[in-house]
C-alpha cells in the first residue's frame, strides 16, 4: 500500500534521513520505533508532504507521491495525526471533526462518519460543543485521531498517540487504534512506548540516526535482545 | 570617525564604514560636487534610517506590531519647531526636547495599549498616531492645517548622519545585551519570557518608549531641514512607509532595515524617468520582493562581521565533524546511545557547579512550598479545589492524576500564570500568590511546560542566555555604554550558559535553532533554561513525555543529579509510572481537581481509589 525506497531528507546541513526503506501492507498496523532524533517524525512528515525529500521515492497505492502537496495526499486517502495533537483550539469539537472532512463533499457519509467517531470516543460526543482548547490532553488526542478519521483515510499515520496520557488512557488509546484498524484502516504508528506499540503492531521497523536498522514481525522484534535493551527498558 | 577602530568592536565596523561613506558625501557636498537635489534625497534617506531602525526595535525586535510611528515623529517635529520659532533655541536643545517629549508620548500611549497584542495593538497604535495628528491639526499653537513656518534652518545633513549613526549604535547595543534579549524573548513567546523572570510589560514599554523617542529625534531633524511642517507630513501613510521599510528589510534585522530605508528612498528617485508609471512600478517591485523574500531582504539576520566570522568558523567545524563522522562510520550503535552518555558527562561538569548558588531557603524545618486551600474556577467549573500541598526542602514530590485532573493548573497557579480564586501559596515562608509570574520566578521558582515553550526561532545558546536575565545584574545604562563590567558580565553569562548546556549534553547543538532539535532534546533544553534562572524549586511538567524507556531512565539520573548538585526541590507531573514511582518520595494524586490521595509510592500503588481513577488494574 505504502512503499518508501531509499528516502533521504536534509534539514539545512543536517542529514536527517539516510536512505529509509519501508513497506506497509494493506490492513496492517506497522510500528516505527527508535530513539529521539532517529527520524521517525521526519519520516511521517515526508510521507505526507510536510517535509521535502532530497532524494528517494514515496509510493502510495502504486502512485508516486514524493513531494506532492499535502492536501492532495490527504485527498488520496492518507492522513496524519500529528505529534502534540495540534487540534484547532478555538473551534468546538464538532467543528474540529468537520475540518477533518474538509476535502470531502459527501454530506450524508460525513454525518455517518461523525457517528462512528462518537462511537469510538463516547467522550467526544458529550463534549461536541466545547472548545477544543479546553479539553484535557487525553481528550485532545482522541479528537486529533477522530479528526484524522473524518478524512476517511485508507492509511492513517499516528505520531506518538500515547504521549502525555495517563496510564489508563494509554491503554484506551491503543485499544482504539486496534479498533480503528479492525474497521479497515491501515495504520503506520510512531511510538516511544515501544512495549505497547509492539504489542498491537503486525510489523515493525527500528530507526537509528536516519537508517532502518532492523525490521520484522512485531512479536519477533519484541523478543529481540538488542531491541529489548535499547527501547523496551531492559 | 575611525580613530579608535579597536574600541568599536567587530559588529560596529559597519557603522564606522557608513560614517566614512557619509563623510565622503559630506565633503562632496561642501565642495559642491553633489547638487542640492541629491544631497536632499540622501538627507531623507538618513531620516528614514532613523525611523526604520527605531520602529524595528518595536516591531521587529520586540514583536509588537505598531503602525503609528509617524505620530511620534510629529510630536518631535512640532516640539522642535515651536521651540525654534518662539524661543529661537539652538538645534541641539530642540533635538533633545523632541527626543524627550516623544518618549513621554510613547510612554503615555504605550502603557495602556501594549496590553494588547497583534492586530489589536496595530489598530490601537494606528488610532493614537492619528489622534496625535488630529490634535496638532486643531490646536491654535500649532496653527492647525496651515502648519508652522520659519523654523531655523540648519545644515541638517550633517546632523542627520550623526543622529542616524547614534540611533543605529544605541539600538544595536541595546539589542545585543540582556535588555535586548528580553525583548526578543517577548517576541518569541511572551509566557515563556515571563516564566524565565522577564517583566514583559516593562520591556515592551521600554522598547516602545525608546523607539518613539528616536522617531521624535527624526521629526526634529526633519523640521529643521524643511523649515516648514504641516500635519500632512505625518499621516498614516508616513507610518506605513516606515513599516514597509522595516518589513522589507526583515523584521528584527537592523542592517536590513537600513538597507531598505536607503533603497526605498532612492528607488522612486531613480524611477523618475518613467514619470507617472513610477507609482505603478514602485509598488510592483515591493510586491515582487515580498513574494520572493517573504521574510524580508535579510530575514532576522544581520550583516555583521562578527557573525560572518562565526559562521565561517562553524562551517569549518561542521566540515571537520563530518570528516570525523566519516572516520567512525560503521559505529552507528555508539551514536544512538548518545543520550546515555549525556548522564556521564554531566557528572564531570556538575562537580564545578557550586559557586554563585546561595538562594536556598532560610529554615529547613518549614516546608519550602505550601498551599492552603488552593482553588481555582474557570467559568463555573472548579478546576482545582482545596489543594493543600506541602513540599519540604530537598524533596522530590510527584503530582499525578488522570488527564484533565488539574495538575498543570496547579503549576500555573504556583508560577502566577493563573492567579488562584481562593487559598494561599507560601514559598520560603512568604506569600507569593497574586504576584506576576516574573516576580515569582525571581523568588526562586522555575518551571517547564507540558507542550514545550522554547524560544523556537532562537539558538539553543540564546534560549539559555535569555534565562540568565535575572542574574545578569545590569541595566539599560550599562548595556548602552558597554564598559568593562558589561563585557565581563556578558562573558560570564555565556560561559555559564555553555556550562549548563554541557551538563545536558547539548553544547554541540548550541548554535542550532531550538526548533530543529528532536523532541527529547527540546525537553532537556527546557530544563536547562529553567535552571539558568537559579531556582530553588523546579516544577517539571511531564518531562518524560515523548521519551522511550531508555531515555526515561537517563532522564531520571539527570533529575536526581540536578537536584543534588543545585540543591533543588522538585515537584513533577508525569504519567510515566516507572519514573514517578522510582523517583518521587511522596506523591499527590488529583482527580477532577480534588486530592484523592497523598502518600509514598508504595501506598499510592496499592491504594484502591488511585487504581480505580488512574492506574488501572494492569499497572499494579
Amino acid at each position: 500500500m505504502l512503499k518508501i525506497t531509499d528516502l533521504h531528507v536534509h534539514y539545512g546541513g543536517i542529514h536527517a534521513l539516510k536512505g529509509i526503506n519501508l513497506t506497509v501492507e494493506e490492513g496492517q498496523i506497522v510500528a516505527l520505533i527508535g530513539a529521539n532524533g532517529a527520524g521517525k517524525s521526519t519520516t511521517l512528515n515526508t510521507i505526507c508532504g510536510l517535509v521535502r525529500a532530497s532524494s528517494g521515492k514515496v509510493e502510495f497505492l502504486g502512485k508516486d507521491i514524493t513531494n506532492a502537496p499535502s492536501h492532495e495526499i490527504v485527498r488520496m486517502g492518507l492522513c496524519q495525526v500529528p505529534e502534540g495533537r495540534k487540534v484547532f483550539a478555538e473551534m468546538t469539537v464538532m467543528e474540529n471533526l468537520l475540518m477533518g472532512a474538509y476535502s470531502r463533499r459527501d454530506r450524508d457519509a460525513i454525518k455517518a462518519d461523525c457517528e462512528t467517531v462518537f462511537e469510538l470516543f463516547p467522550r467526544l460526543r458529550e463534549r461536541q460543543r466545547q472548545l477544543a482548547g479546553t479539553l484535557s490532553g487525553g481528550e485532545q488526542q482522541m479528537l486529533a485521531i477522530g479528526r484524522g478519521l473524518m478524512s476517511k483515510p485508507r492509511l492513517l499515520l499516528l505520531d506518538e498517540p500515547s504521549m502525555g496520557l495517563a496510564p489508563l488512557l494509554v491503554k484506551e488509546i491503543f485499544d482504539i487504534v486496534k479498533a480503528v484498524n479492525q474497521r479497515g484502516t491501515t495504520i503506520l504508528l510512531v511510538e516511544q512506548n515501544a512495549n505497547m506499540a509492539l504489542s498491537i503492531a503486525d510489523y515493525a521497523y527500528v530507526l537509528e540516526t536516519g537508517n532502518t536498522v532492523l525490521h520484522g514481525p512485531a512479536r519477533q522484534l519484541a523478543d529481540n535482545e538488542e531491541v529489548k535493551a535499547a527501547y523496551l527498558g531492559g | 570617525m575611525q580613530r579608535h577602530p579597536n574600541q568599536l568592536r567587530g559588529s560596529l565596523i559597519w557603522i564606522a564604514t557608513a560614517a566614512l561613506a557619509l563623510l565622503v558625501i559630506n565633503v562632496m557636498i561642501a565642495r559642491d560636487m553633489l547638487d542640492s537635489y541629491i544631497a536632499g534625497v540622501l538627507n531623507i534617506a538618513g531620516i528614514n534610517i532613523i525611523l526604520a531602525t527605531s520602529l524595528n526595535l518595536i516591531n521587529g525586535v520586540t514583536g509588537q506590531l505598531s503602525i503609528g510611528h509617524a505620530g511620534f515623529m510629529a510630536v518631535g517635529a512640532y516640539t522642535a519647531a515651536l521651540l525654534s520659532i518662539h524661543y529661537d533655541t539652538p538645534f541641539a536643545l530642540n533635538l533633545i526636547a523632541a527626543f524627550v517629549t516623544a518618549a513621554i508620548a510613547g510612554f503615555i500611549i504605550g502603557l495602556p495599549t501594549l496590553r494588547l497584542r497583534g492586530d489589536y495593538l496595530a489598530i490601537a497604535t494606528l488610532g493614537f498616531g492619528e489622534i496625535i495628528r488630529v490634535i496638532i491639526q486643531n490646536l491654535r499653537i500649532t496653527r492647525g492645517a496651515r502648519g508652522l513656518v520659519g523654523i531655523a534652518w540648519v545644515d541638517s545633513f550633517f546632523y542627520t548622519e550623526i543622529i542616524a549613526i547614534l540611533t543605529v549604535l544605541i539600538i544595536w547595543r541595546l539589542v545585543n545585551s540582556a535588555p535586548g534579549r528580553a525583548m526578543v524573548a517577548i517576541r518569541e513567546d511572551e509566557i515563556a519570557a515571563e516564566t524565565v523572570g522577564i517583566n514583559t510589560t516593562f520591556y515592551k514599554v521600554m522598547a516602545f518608549v525608546i523607539g518613539s523617542a528616536f522617531a521624535g529625534a527624526a521629526g526634529a531633524v526633519y523640521a529643521h531641514k524643511q523649515t516648514f511642517i504641516s500635519p500632512n507630513d505625518f499621516t498614516f501613510l508616513k507610518s506605513i512607509d516606515v513599516l514597509v521599510m522595516v518589513v522589507l528589510g526583515g523584521l528584527g534585522s537592523i542592517t536590513g532595515g537600513i538597507v531598505s530605508a536607503v533603497s526605498l528612498t532612492l528607488l522612486p528617485e531613480f524611477l523618475r524617468f518613467i514619470d507617472e508609471w513610477r507609482m505603478v512600478i514602485y509598488p510592483l517591485l515591493l510586491v515582487v520582493v515580498m513574494l520572493f523574500r517573504p521574510q524580508g531582504l535579510l530575514g532576522t539576520k544581520e550583516v555583521d562581521f562578527r557573525a560572518a566570522r562565526e559562521s565561517i568558523r562553524n562551517l569549518a567545524l561542521r566540515l571537520s565533524r563530518r570528516r570525523a563522522e566519516l572516520d567512525e562510520s560503521g559505529g552507528a550503535v555508539d551514536v544512538t546511545l548518545g543520550e546515555s552518555t549525556a548522564a556521564n558527562t554531566l557528572q564531570v561538569v556538575v562537580e564545578q557547579e557550586t559557586s554563585c548558588r546561595g538562594k536556598d531557603g532560610e529554615s529547613s524545618s518549614k516546608p519550602l512550598l505550601q498551599t492552603n486551600g488552593l482553588s481555582i474556577y474557570f467559568g463555573g467549573l472548579k478546576a482545582v479545589s482545596d489543594l493543600n500541598l506541602s513540599v519540604p526542602e530537598g524533596a522530590l514530590h510527584g503530582l499525578i492524576g488522570p488527564n484533565g485532573a488539574g495538575k498543570t493548573t496547579v503549576f500555573n497557579m504556583i508560577t502566577g500564570l493563573h492567579p488562584p480564586s481562593e487559598g494561599e501559596i507560601y514559598f520560603k515562608g512568604r506569600r507569593i500568590d497574586g504576584q506576576p509570574p516574573h516576580a515569582i520566578t525571581d523568588t526562586g521558582i522555575a518551571r517547564t511546560f507540558q507542550n514545550i515553550r522554547l524560544f523556537k526561532d532562537l539558538t539553543v545558546l540564546d534560549n539559555v542566555k535569555i534565562a540568565f536575565h535575572l542574574t545578569a545584574g545590569y541595566g539599560l545604562g550599562s548595556a548602552l555604554v558597554q564598559l568593562r563590567p558589561f563585557h565581563e558580565k556578558e562573558r560570564w553569562i555565556e560561559s555559564e550558559a555553555l556550562r549548563l548546556l554541557r551538563m545536558f549534553n547539548l553544547h554541540d547543538r548550541s548554535m542550532e535553532l531550538a526548533k530543529n532539535l528532536p523532541y527529547g532534546e527540546q525537553r532537556r533544553l527546557e530544563i536547562a533554561r529553567a535552571l539558568a534562572t537559579n531556582p530553588s524549586l523546579l516544577l517539571l511538567d511531564e518531562p518524560a513525555a515523548g521519551m522511550n524507556p531508555q531515555e526515561t531512565a537517563n532522564l531520571m539520573d539527570l533529575i536526581r543529579r540536578i537536584r543534588d548538585e543545585f540543591g533543588l526541590t522538585i515537584l513533577l507531573i508525569e504519567h510515566d509510572m516507572s519514573l514517578v514511582m522510582q523517583l518521587c518520595e511522596r506523591i499527590t494524586v488529583l482527580d477532577y481537581g480534588v486530592t484523592i490521595f497523598e502518600g509514598t509510592p508504595e501506598e499510592v500503588r496499592t491504594n484502591p481509589r488511585v487504581i480505580e481513577a488512574y492506574l488501572g488494574e494492569e499497572a499494579v
